[in-house]
């Protein structure tokens, strides 16, 4: 329990640290982020009231840092992130409208991607020395080489483009279907969603299999593992709890550490595939300059990050007696 | 119980390790045999294959160990058990009319027996505890869940609450309280968890227990408890031990029988009183005035020059030759078998100075070094003779 | 070692070079003649001298560690697999731009046209050879990973061990420091901040990298360099009285090269694909010619949805044929470290030997 306070002790410092450092990130750059706006923004009408709302949310304000700082943290209280300029909308219901989205596909896919992988990676040690390991871990390896919206945008041109498959583009059919809980509706949601799955589950699976594949190689030859064979219990049986459930749990660390590696690769396949979260929102905000909504979703990532950082840890108590204790 | 017959005899057995850089014998040609409610001990230097032997006869031997002859001939006890509470997982169908009327029952080799007949007889009938009890148990699990999956394995007919039930009994029988039952290993003391690793042995009341060193890591005190309450379990429920070691002083306190090895050889067996008394082995000699004894008038402790072979280069002839004051011509040339040297008191050595026709003269009186003629010009402290070691070259 | 050397001095150098020889020839109890019966008497003493090992040119010296680099990797076939196809790429970054037909950023007639005999790669939309670009972008791409890679490991070298190293207040100030980089994620963090560096080029990017790239290994350096201190050479060079500089560069650091080469492999791949991915986002300097920029601009044209497949398989090509030898490089160098994960071979019995053997 005391471990568990410790860790969400860490958490929260962590929450601190990541909303500062979005505070700090642009009023520490240098130059005047104003004027690049302004010319874009050249043969239209802006008054100066505009212009001091728009310097504003760049922070550059007569204000002290300190001050600023303090009307910042009240602000994200109150649920208040600024305001989009490309999307003439808050920025919270910006992130609100989009993030349902990345949350669908990324946590599908990751937890798919975990869960195949680990499966593989046992089975690999397990038939140690057979075809199986000769191939699949450089097989794998060489796919997870491969950048995430590389394989995106190959998916995209030959399952999607040449052979049509699926669809190249969007979250769901906008132009015959009326988001609702229709079968038709989700149907088509998923639909749009495998490929863009399919890229972040072959980039990550490798990473699974062959981790989970060297730590059952050295669980393996433990003597418990021994025992358990002399034991008589069935293979599956010394497989699975002996071997794979000690050999899982530096995985789910390493887990919590990629969730973030994923996150990043999946923004890159939302981008190819054209997918409404977050991450295509972020990919226009920045090409558009738009620095509170990047400032924004760059808050909302790091916070789910970090929940699920902390939801792996709890996990991993639960799984490992050992780290109940109170460590000194 | 104790009909005094053979509950194992092991014929022959040999186990090469392939190594990139030559073939290694750990176990060359051993034969011994283990009767019902004995206790046999397996005494050696280390790598001399007294755990590789443990592991052959169970056959827990990884790659790149193999087992390249032998056999492992396995007595199993003829009780109304055999028939009643073994169920499919049986794993050798007893004829009905051998069981119960004559002695001879047949014996099944080890090695020969299918996975899935093997699975069934590991536990049952032959059960294993490891050296660190740390190492063998399962961090994640706690000790009731490690006791009773094995029971569910093997007798699928107990409930539940039968599970638990005996093994409760089984933490009585071997001193630890049973509201223990549901801690985790690392929650266990280094005492508690060696004797959990023998209460989850006896799980099944095996007839046969091999013991690797079970209580080299534990103090002498918690040591002491441990082999006194396996000695009455084993009076009480009757199975045979093989008790693996390099303490010998420990062996000829609990041993029946003792097994000496070397170099993947065995090179003397005999009861713990003869040994003790007259060891005839130079080898057993020299082990035995290794350690001071806490009575008894003092005695120059002697030792044994040299060390162990490198088992990639074994000497010829007799392994032991290098490092024995008594070799003569024929040991270098000629591997000694056991040979028994008195049938009566049953005690085998594998040594020439026995052996009629390459030592007409017979056996040297004594085998104390005192005894040599120029035993004080040798000086001890000095250091001692090296067989030529492999030299390693440090390179910048 | 002779008396002398036994005698209580420390050996402060601890590359002592000595190559120790049997002086006196050991009469074995078997080596001298019998009488039958009469006990051997054993050899009394035997010295060892030390004699110092002549010191070696440069040359013989290189030959001898291009021995040793050619079995180890001729014993790692992942290894080696790296090696090579690292080894090719460092080759074309070199002496590609050297051998080129045609100008990467000159325009030309042949617009959007699929591979041929002149245009081995076909061209883009402007015209520009594809090959040329992919050749010489190899040397930017290469470049600014390997800077930023270098960069990170040596400060994940230099705050890992540290850290590990002084325990106490520093090892929580720092780890927390490091956990905190861990946990954010790297990819929208560089994406952040590549985007309000007001200046564009490979100099942000390179800053970038370092920033979002130190933490990981710095933590596994961390955790080795903790268990070595406890360690008994670190204790005996403590109580020599060695500074904690040396005792953590010159002690503690040898023995943790395999963890900082694996360490360095990793971010090396690290930082490749993410300066591809912050240039085909469009961060970096599009002006310049290298892998990511190709990608860039062939997303920017909408190349793949008219067909220009051209434009972009050739560079994600190199970037996941690189990537996958840097992580063969590292596979191996793990197999090389933990001998429990090496390919296990199945041993075969010697039957004849050994029924001859107890004949």
């Amino acid at each position: 329990m005391r471990h568990l306070l410790r860790r969400c002790g860490f958490y929260l410092v962590a929450l601190w640290a990541s909303i500062t450092l979005n505070f700090l990130i642009p009023r520490l750059m240098p130059g005047d982020p104003t004027a690049a706006l302004m010319e874009r923004f050249q043969g239209q009408n802006i008054t100066e009231n505009t212009l001091h709302a728009m310097r504003e949310q760049f922070g550059i304000s007569s204000e002290p840092l300190g001050v600023q700082y303090v009307q910042y943290l009240n602000n994200l209280l109150h649920g208040d992130l600024g305001f989009s300029i490309t999307a003439y909308a808050t920025v919270s219901s910006v992130i609100a409208e989009h993030l349902k989205w990345t949350l669908g596909l990324v946590g599908v896919a990751a937890v798919l991607s975990f869960v195949l992988g680990t499966l593989l990676g046992v089975i690999v040690a397990w038939r140690r020395g057979s075809l199986l390991d000769s191939i699949l871990p450089p097989a794998l390896t060489f796919f997870s080489a491969i950048p995430y919206f590389w394989m995106a945008l190959a998916l995209l041109y030959v399952l999607g483009f040449t052979l049509n498959l699926f669809p190249v583009s969007g979250g769901y059919d906008v132009l015959n279907q009326v988001p609702g809980w229709s079968w038709d509706f989700t149907f088509s949601v998923i639909q749009h969603a495998i490929l863009p799955a399919l890229t972040i589950v072959i980039s990550s699976i490798a990473g699974w299999t062959i981790g989970m594949r060297n730590a059952m190689l050295t669980t393996l030859s433990e003597d418990y593992v021994l025992m358990a064979q002399a034991k008589g219990l069935s293979e599956n049986r010394v497989m699975l709890s002996y071997a794979a459930r000690n050999a899982i749990l530096p995985s789910i660390t390493g887990f919590a550490m990629s969730l973030g590696f994923i996150v990043g690769g999946s923004l890159l396949t939302e981008i190819v595939f054209s997918y409404p979260g977050i991450g295509l929102t972020l990919f226009k905000a920045v090409v558009g300059l738009d620095y509170a909504l990047t400032q924004g979703i760059f808050l909302v990532i790091v916070v789910a990050v970090l929940c699920a950082n902390f939801l792996s840890e709890l996990m991993y108590t639960l799984l490992d007696p050992r780290v109940r204790q109170a460590r000194g | 119980m104790n009909n005094n017959t053979n509950v194992l005899e092991v014929n022959s057995i040999c186990v090469d390790y392939a190594a990139s850089n030559g073939t290694v014998h750990a176990v060359d040609n051993v034969s011994f045999t283990l009767k019902r409610g004995e206790v046999l001990g397996l005494a050696g230097e280390s790598g001399s294959g007294k755990s590789t032997l443990a592991y052959a006869i169970s056959r827990l031997l990884r790659p790149p160990a193999l087992i390249t002859q032998g056999e492992v001939l396995y007595y199993q006890r003829k009780s109304a058990r055999d028939l009643n509470s073994m169920t499919q997982h049986d794993f050798k169908s007893t004829p009905q009319n051998a069981a119960e009327s004559s002695d001879a029952i047949e014996p099944v080799d080890i090695l020969k027996l299918t996975q899935k007949q093997l699975r069934a007889f590991r536990w049952q009938e032959l059960a294993m505890v490891f050296q660190s009890a740390m190492n063998a148990l399962n961090p994640v699990l706690n000790l009731e869940v490690q006791m009773t999956d094995v029971l569910k394995a093997h007798r699928p007919d107990m409930s539940k609450d039968e599970r638990a039930a005996r093994a409760k009994e089984l933490l009585r029988l071997v001193g630890i309280a049973p509201d223990r039952l549901r801690s985790y290993p690392h929650e266990l003391s280094g005492g508690m968890r060696q004797r959990s690793i023998i209460a989850i042995a006896l799980a099944l009341s095996p007839e046969i227990i091999i013991m690797d060193e079970p209580t080299t890591a534990l103090d002498v005190v918690v040591q002491r408890d441990i082999l006194t309450e396996l000695l009455a379990l084993k009076d009480q429920l009757g199975f045979s031990i093989i008790f693996i070691t390099h303490d010998l002083s420990l062996l000829l306190e609990i041993a029946d029988k003792v097994a000496i090895m070397y170099a993947g050889k065995l090179v003397e067996t005999a009861s713990s009183e003869n040994l003790s008394e007259h060891a005839l082995h130079p080898y057993t000699y020299g082990l035995l005035h290794s350690f001071p004894s806490l009575h008894g008038p003092r005695r120059k402790m002697t030792g044994i020059p040299g060390s162990p072979p490198d088992l990639r280069a074994v000497p010829p002839g007799c392994p032991f030759h290098p490092r024995c004051h008594f070799a003569f011509s024929a040991c270098k040339t000629n591997v000694p078998t056991l040979l028994n040297t008195d049938a009566q008191m049953q005690q085998h050595v594998a040594c020439h100075l026995y052996d009629a026709t390459l030592n007409p003269a017979g056996p040297p009186a004594s085998l104390a070094r005192e005894a040599l003629p120029n035993a004080d010009s040798y000086d001890y402290a000095q250091g001692t003779a090296m067989i030529p070691v492999i030299r390693k070259e440090k390179l910048s | 070692m002779s008396k002398s050397e036994m005698d209580g001095e420390y050996p402060q150098d601890t590359a002592v070079q000595d190559k120790y020889e049997l002086l006196s020839p050991v009469p074995l109890p078997h080596e001298q003649p019998f009488d039958d019966g009469i006990p051997a008497v054993l050899p009394v003493d035997v010295t060892y001298k030390a004699i110092p090992v002549r010191k070696r040119g440069l040359l013989p010296r290189l030959g001898l560690w291009w021995q040793a680099t050619m079995t180890t990797l001729a014993a790692n076939p992942k290894m080696l697999t790296g090696v090579c196809i690292l080894g090719f790429f460092v080759l074309v970054a070199i002496f590609g731009p050297l051998l080129l037909r045609h100008d990467p950023a000159a325009f030309s007639n042949d617009l959007f046209q699929p591979p041929s005999s002149t245009h081995w790669l076909g061209t883009t939309q402007k015209g520009e050879d594809i090959f040329s670009q992919v050749v010489v972008g190899t040397r930017a791409s290469l470049l600014v990973g390997f800077v930023s890679a270098v960069g990170a490991t040596a400060l994940s070298v230099f705050f890992g061990m540290i850290t590990g190293y002084f325990a106490g207040l520093v090892d929580d100030i720092l780890s927390l420091v490091m956990n905190i980089f861990l946990v954010i994620p790297s990819l929208p963090l560089a994406i952040v901040l590549a985007s309000f560096i007001p200046f564009k080029g490979p100099g942000p990017i390179i800053i970038v990298l370092l920033i979002t790239s130190w933490a990981w290994g710095a933590r596994v350096l961390r955790s080795q360099t903790l268990t070595m201190r406890s360690r008994d050479f670190v204790q005996a060079a403590r109580a020599v009285g060695e500074t904690p500089a040396h005792i953590i560069f010159a002690e503690i650091l040898p023995n943790e090269i395999a963890l900082v080469s694996a360490s360095f492999v990793s971010t090396f791949i690290y930082t490749i694909l993410a300066d591809i991915t912050l240039e085909f986002l469009g961060l970096g300097d599009v002006s310049v010619t290298s892998w990511g920029n190709i990608l860039y601009w062939a997303q920017n044209d909408q190349a793949l949805l008219t067909g220009g497949w051209w434009l972009f398989i050739p560079p994600g090509l190199c970037i996941a044929l690189l990537g996958a030898g840097l992580a063969f490089l590292n596979y191996g160098i793990d197999d090389l470290a933990n001998p429990r994960l090496r390919k296990e071979r199945k041993p075969r019995p010697v039957k004849a030997a050994k029924k001859e053997a107890t004949a």
